[in-house]
C-alpha cells in the first residue's frame, strides 16, 4: 500500500512503503502507528524539498542498509560520492541547504552524507578568500585575531 | 602527512575525498583523481552552487550538522576553516571534528589505557575538563588565544553529553566502543533523536556510570604530527640491559617488551619503566623466536623445540617437539600455530590441541621465517625462495622467485609481502600475481630482520644498522647506525612512536621518537 506523505504547504506525495522507508522517522512512525491511508504530515519539509528526498529515495530504494557501526565509526565512514549522487547534488545552496536539513530531520542518514560531503568537497578545493565569496561570509576577524588563528593552526596546515 | 592529494587550492577537486579512508571504495568516481568524468561532474556542480543566492552554509545549518561536515575533512583543511570567520573558527575547533581527524588519518591508531594510568609526573593531561552548556554557548565570541588549553574552553563539548538533540552525535559510538561496556548514551541518542518531543527519561536509564574520559583531540593530533615529523632524525634512544648474550627476537605492546635470548631465558620489561620485570627459563638452548598476544605465548628454540607459555602465570603449558632441528620462527592466531625450522620443513599445530596437524615440505633449505594470515602462510628460506601454502591443504600455491640469495626474513599482510635477503635487499611482493613490485638496496649486508605496516617498513641488518623506508616510493627515509648496534641486528618491530631492536651486542634499544610527549593514547 503506497503511503501519502504531506509536505508543510500541503502537498501530497504518494510513494511505496519501502521509498517512504528510506527515512527513519517515517519508518518508525509507520511502526508505532500502523499503516493507514491518513497522509504523514511532515510539517519541516517543503514540497519542493520533499520531491527532491523522495526522488533520491526512490534511486536508492533497494540500497541495503547500513550498519550502525558503518555509519558511527570515522574509521569506517567512506567518503566517495556516487555519479548519480554527484548530479542529484546539483542543486543550489539553498536547496542543499534543505535537502541537508530534511535528510537530518527525517532520518536519511545515507543522504545527509551526501549533502555533508558535497559541502566539504567544495570547501576543500578552495582558498579561505574563496570560501568566502561562495558562502558569502564577511570576514569578522580583526587584524590580530587572524594572526593569532593562523599561528594556533600553522602545524596543521603545513605538510 | 595525510595521504590525501595535495592539491593548489583553487583547482576545483573531483578528487578531494581520496585515498586516506578505507580500501572499500577504491572503485568509486570519486577516487579516481584522472577521471575526467569526475573533473566535469564537480566543475558542473559548483557551477549549480553558485547560481543562486549564497549564503553561510556552516553558520546556517544546526551546530551538530556543520560539525559533521567537517568530519569529512583532514587536519589541512579543518585549519583553512578556522581561518574563515569567528563561527567558522569556532567549528573548527570543536572536539569530536578532531577525533575524526585523528582515526581517519593514515597510520595513526589510537589507543585507549585500560585502565586509564594516572599521567605521569610531567606528563601531557589529554583530558578535557568538563564544561558547561553555558561555557558552550557563550562561545560564539571568537576564541583568539593559541595556548590549547584555553583556546578549547569553548568547543571542548562533546555533542553527544550536552545536546542529544540530532542523530549527529552518533560518532560518538567509537569511544564507547572502543572502551567497552562504558556507555550506551550515544545509541539512545540515535533512537530518540528523530523526534525532539520523544521524553529525555529514556537517556537517564542508560546513562554511563563512568563516563568516558575526555579527550583533547585536537592536542593529541598536534602531538602525533610532532612525532610522524620526527621519523626523519635520529630519535632520543634508550637501551635495555638484562641478557648477558645475543638478543634474537622481540615482540612489545603497550605494556611490555618481551625478548629472547642466546643466553636461554625470556624476559619480560615494563615498556614504560624499561625495567626487566620478569625472566622465564624453559629452553635448554637459544630462545630465537616468539610470539604472543594477551593470553599465550609460543617460542621456539635452537633446541628444536616450541614452548607454549601461559601469559598470565608466565608458566610452560606445552613443550612441543617434532622438528629435527633448531625452530627459527613460529607465529600463531585463533587456529594454527606454525613453526619453520633448520629442518626445512613448516609444521602447522592446532592452537587448541596442540596436536601436529600437519608438516609443509618443499624449501631445500632451512626456513628462516614463516607469518601466517588467514589460512595462508608465506614463508622464507636460505634456498632463495618465498613460498605462499595454503594451510588447509598443505599445498604451496606460489614460489616468489627473485632474490638472488638466502631469505632471512618476511612479513605477509594477506596483499603484500616484504621480504629480506642475503642479498642485501628488501624486496616487496603482490601475493596475488607473484609480482616483485620494488627493490630496496641500501642494506650493505644481509637483511636478516623487517616489520612492515602503514606504508612504512623498518629493517634491521648484519651491517648493524636499522633502516626505516617509505613503501610507496621504496626510499630509505631513516638510518639508524649511529649511535646503535655495534653489531648484527636481529629483530625490529616499530610502533607509531617508536622502533624497538635487537642485536648480536646483547642489546635491546629504544629508539623514542614520542620522547617528551604522552604518548599512552597513540599506537
Amino acid at each position: 500500500m503506497p503511503i501519502t506523505l504531506l509536505s508543510l504547504d500541503d502537498v501530497q506525495f504518494k510513494v511505496d512503503k519501502e521509498v517512504a522507508e528510506r527515512s527513519i522517522l517515517i519508518k518508525n512512525m509507520i511502526e508505532d502507528v500502523g499503516e493507514s491511508d491518513a497522509p504523514i504530515p511532515l510539517p519541516n519539509v517543503s514540497s519542493s524539498v520533499l520531491k527532491k528526498v523522495i526522488e533520491y529515495c526512490e534511486h536508492h530504494r533497494n540500497d541495503p542498509v547500513q550498519t550502525q557501526d558503518e555509519t558511527d565509526d570515522p574509521r569506517k565512514r567512506s567518503n566517495d560520492i556516487e555519479e548519480w549522487d554527484m548530479k542529484f547534488m546539483m542543486v543550489d545552496q539553498e536547496m542543499l541547504f534543505e535537502i541537508i536539513l530534511a535528510a537530518n530531520y527525517l532520518d536519511i542518514k545515507p543522504l545527509l552524507d551526501v549533502g555533508c560531503k558535497t559541502v566539504a568537497n567544495i570547501i576543500k578545493g578552495k582558498t579561505p578568500e574563496e570560501i568566502r565569496k561562495v558562502f558569502n561570509i564577511v570576514n569578522d576577524f580583526t587584524p590580530e585575531e587572524e594572526a593569532q588563528i593562523k599561528k594556533e593552526n600553522e602545524w596543521a596546515e603545513d605538510r | 602527512m595525510t595521504a590525501t592529494a595535495v592539491v593548489a587550492d583553487h583547482v576545483p577537486m573531483p578528487h578531494a575525498f581520496t585515498t586516506h579512508l578505507n580500501n572499500s571504495s577504491v572503485d568509486s568516481l570519486m577516487n579516481d583523481a584522472n577521471d575526467p568524468l569526475a573533473f566535469m561532474l564537480f566543475d558542473k556542480l559548483f557551477a549549480c552552487f553558485l547560481d543562486g543566492p549564497r549564503k553561510d552554509l556552516l553558520s546556517q545549518l544546526p551546530y551538530e550538522i556543520a560539525t559533521y561536515i567537517l568530519q569529512f575533512l583532514d587536519m589541512q583543511h579543518i585549519a583553512k576553516v578556522a581561518r574563515i570567520s569567528r563561527s567558522w573558527h569556532l567549528l573548527a575547533n570543536d572536539n569530536e571534528v578532531w577525533k575524526c581527524v585523528f582515526l581517519i588519518h593514515r597510520g595513526w591508531k589510537f589507543h585507549l589505557p585500560t585502565p586509564i594510568r594516572q599521567p605521569k609526573p610531567k606528563a601531557i593531561d589529554y583530558h578535557l575538563p568538563m564544561a558547561t552548556e553555558t561555557e558552550r554557548s557563550a562561545a560564539g565570541a571568537a576564541s583568539s588565544s593559541s595556548n590549547f588549553a584555553s583556546s578549547t574552553t569553548s568547543t571542548l563539548v562533546s555533542s553527544s553529553t550536552l545536546t542529544p538533540k540530532s542523530s549527529l552525535a552518533s560518532p560518538t559510538v567509537t569511544e564507547k566502543s572502543t572502551i567497552g561496556a562504558a556507555s550506551s548514551l550515544p545509541t539512545s541518542v540515535s533512537s530518540t533523536a528523530v523526534s525532539n518531543s520523544t521524553p529525555a527519561p529514556k537517556l537517564s536509564l542508560t546513562s554511563p556510570k563512568i563516563p568516558p574520559p575526555r579527550l583533547h583531540w585536537k592536542k593529541l593530533c598536534h602531538d602525533r604530527l610532532m612525532i610522524q615529523h620526527r621519523w626523519t632524525k635520529v630519535p632520543f634512544r634508550n637501551k635495555l640491559y638484562g641478557h648477558t648474550d645475543s638478543v634474537y627476537c622481540i615482540q612489545f605492546d603497550h605494556e611490555k617488551i618481551v625478548t629472547g635470548s642466546r643466553d636461554k631465558t625470556i624476559k619480560f620489561w615494563d615498556i614504560h619503566t624499561l625495567q626487566n620485570t620478569h625472566t622465564l627459563k624453559g629452553h635448554t638452548q637459544s630462545v630465537l623466536c616468539l610470539q604472543f598476544d594477551e593470553h599465550m605465548m609460543v617460542s621456539g628454540s635452537s633446541d628444536s623445540t616450541i614452548i607454549v607459555w601461559d601469559m598470565a602465570t608466565r608458566a610452560v603449558t606445552h613443550q612441543l617437539r617434532g622438528h629435527r632441528a633448531g625452530v627459527l620462527d613460529v607465529c600463531f592466531d585463533d587456529q594454527y600455530i606454525i613453526s619453520c625450522s633448520k629442518d626445512a620443513t613448516i609444521k602447522v599445530w592446532d592452537v587448541r590441541t596442540k596436536k601436529l596437524l600437519r608438516t609443509m615440505v618443499g624449501h631445500r633449505g632451512p626456513v628462516n621465517a614463516v607469518q601466517l594470515h588467514r589460512g595462508k602462510v608465506v614463508s622464507a628460506s636460505g634456498d632463495g625462495l618465498v613460498k605462499l601454502w595454503n594451510v588447509e591443504t598443505g599445498v604451496c600455491e606460489r614460489d616468489f622467485v627473485g632474490h638472488e640469495r638466502g631469505l632471512a626474513c618476511v612479513q605477509f599482510d594477506g596483499r603484500t609481502i616484504v621480504s629480506g635477503s642475503n642479498d642485501r635487499t628488501i624486496r616487496i611482493w603482490n601475493a596475488a600475481t607473484g609480482e616483485c613490485t620494488k627493490i630496496l638496496r641500501g642494506h650493505t649486508n644481509l637483511v636478516r630482520t623487517l616489520h612492515f605496516a602503514d606504508n612504512r617498513i623498518v629493517s634491521g641488518s648484519y651491517d648493524h644498522t636499522v633502516k626505516v623506508w617509505d613503501m610507496e616510493t621504496g626510499q630509505c627515509t631513516l638510518n639508524l647506525d649511529k649511535g646503535g648496534h655495534e653489531s648484527w641486528v636481529f629483530d625490529v618491530q616499530f610502533s607509531g612512536t617508536k622502533i624497538i631492536s635487537t642485536s648480536q651486542d646483547k642489546n635491546i634499544l629504544v629508539w623514542n621518537f614520542g620522547h617528551g610527549y604522552d604518548t599512552r593514547f597513540f599506537m
